[in-house]
């Protein structure tokens, strides 16, 4: 079972760099996420490790073997379309047993009415309907093998791409945005699905999203993609916790995370002018970096909130701006300062606006007055030029 | 064929299919009602060629169908009972065709490929 390796590996179309320079090492066994926005070349990440796209440079090896000039098949990898690209002429038992038919192709089976026929015998043979119905039977597809795909459903379908993957036994399986097309409550039944096959076939996962849903719940570890280059490589914990840079802060979470611009000021630290409490022994260790400023970055969930203008030690004010109702929580969206008379529109409504996570029992109006609470333990820092997570 | 999702040939690829198998086991059969129609098409347009049987052939012998039709046409007398009787022979190979093929003329066959 291979260790995927990516040593400097990157992509050019023409004149535009897709992929630059990508490093990483994927352990056997693992769910590796791919996560980041579109158009972030995570699809082609994929399809490179697959053999569908070119690699431009660097090496890529399976287990100390070069694999970059190998053709798909020999791979030993399986391929789960974002589309499902099931054969729609096939009934889903041919589908299903499509690569093990291929698996025993001759020479002669180019030939006319000679090749449909041992195509059809190969799928009759016992060994090879045996292990359709036994992956039938694990995605409960065995009442629809004799269907064709477009009479199944989107939940249905998804799984015949999934079962035609599981019945030749990859040693790696690829899956590009697997679940973007099915409605939020099969996403949800799949993602399940998705997880418990992987912890029941033991084999690499590599798993491309731009939900961070699904990547921080499947993934045992995950990269994140902007631009092309890798921006953090780790487990959903580390990546959620101490995010690399700003682009993975604000990438990752929903809502995504505050991060204040903060100054010194005078023996702590401020935020537009409003001194954070408790802030003086930070303070000391930002002037002990030689910044002048630097950014804060907090966890919606990390913040506490209350509502009305009374001061509360250790809190500075701000006003409501969004009150979102989840049932369980509510995400309250407030801008520092005062409350003003009218609240803003269009693109300044959602400028310097940061959110808390709070309990669904508490009350907010939008437009009143609040206080937010900050703990710095829970706080990380950000470099003002390099946008690079900073110690301190 | 630019119709056909390019996944699926992917797709195809990653289960073992090479170029040929690609086009005879993927291709082919999924662009057959294409074909079909373009059989059809094909036929009635030379079925129905007329003018130029009746401009360029001098031989009787070569004449086509739609040219024989119009000679019967005569300077004196037109015989309106050959001629309808020679029509309706005329059109019987074009409908059996049609009827042949029209099962593969069927729209929609790459439904339930992919979705969207």
């Amino acid at each position: 079972m291979p260790t995927i390796t990516f040593d400097g590996l990157s992509k050019r179309f023409g004149s535009t760099t897709v992929i630059k320079e990508f490093n990483a090492t994927v352990p056997d066994k693992d769910f590796l996420v791919l996560l980041g926005p579109s158009g972030c070349g995570k699809s082609t990440m994929l399809r490179m490790i697959a053999g569908l796209t070119e690699i431009s440079s660097g090496k890529l090896s399976f287990d100390n073997t070069v694999v970059n000039d190998l053709p798909p098949k020999k791979r030993n990898i399986a391929f789960v379309f974002q589309s499902y690209a099931l054969y729609p002429h096939m009934s889903v038992r041919s589908n299903i047993a499509f690569p093990l038919v291929m698996d025993n192709f001759h020479w002669w089976h180019h030939i006319p009415m000679v090749g449909g026929l041992a195509r059809r015998a190969i799928l009759k043979r016992a060994d090879i309907s045996q292990k359709i119905d036994k992956v039938a039977e694990m995605l409960e597809l065995t009442d629809y093998l004799e269907r064709k795909p477009k009479a199944l459903s989107g939940g249905q379908r998804q799984r015949v791409a999934l079962a035609r993957s599981l019945i030749r036994e990859p040693a790696v399986y690829l899956l590009d945005e697997p679940l973007s097309n099915l409605d939020a409550r099969l996403r949800s039944q799949m993602r399940a699905e998705i997880s418990a096959l992987h912890a029941r076939v033991q084999k690499t996962f590599v798993y491309v999203t731009h939900d961070q849903v699904e990547a921080m719940t499947m993934g045992t570890r995950i990269i994140v993609l902007n631009e092309g280059v890798v921006q953090q490589y780790g487990t959903p914990k580390e990546i959620y916790d101490k995010p690399a840079n700003v682009f993975v802060a604000k990438f990752i979470g929903a809502p995504p995370m505050n991060l204040f611009p903060v100054d010194l000021h005078g023996d702590g630290l401020a935020i537009g002018g409003i001194v954070i409490p408790d802030s003086r022994e930070v303070s000391v260790r930002v002037k002990e970096h030689g910044r002048s400023g630097v950014r804060l970055g907090i966890r919606a969930e990390k913040l506490s909130v209350s509502a009305g203008v009374s001061p509360v030690s250790g809190s500075i004010e701000a006003h409501v701006v969004v009150v979102e109702h989840l049932g369980a929580e509510t995400i309250v969206g407030f801008k520092l300062g005062a409350a003003i008379e009218r609240l803003a529109v269009g693109a300044a409504a959602t400028r310097d606006l940061y959110y808390a996570r709070l309990p669904s029992d508490l009350q907010f109006e939008v437009g009143g007055s609040c206080r937010v609470g900050f703990d710095l333990s829970d706080a990380v820092w950000f470099d003002n030029d390099s946008a690079e997570r900073i110690e301190l | 064929m630019d119709s056909i999702p390019y996944e699926l040939e992917e797709s195809a690829r990653i289960d073992g299919c090479g170029p040929l198998s690609t086009l005879q086991i993927m291709v082919v059969p999924l662009v057959a009602p294409s074909m079909a129609a373009a059989a059809v098409i094909t036929f009635f347009d030379g079925w129905n060629e007329y003018l130029f049987g009746t401009t360029f052939i001098t031989d009787k012998e070569n004449w086509t169908a739609s040219t024989g039709l119009a000679s019967f046409t005569g300077e004196f007398l037109t015989p309106l009972d050959t001629v309808f009787s020679a029509a309706f022979v005329f059109t019987i190979p074009a409908i059996i065709f049609f009827l042949l093929m029209q099962r593969r003329i069927v729209s929609g066959l790459t439904a339930g490929a992919v979705k969207g």
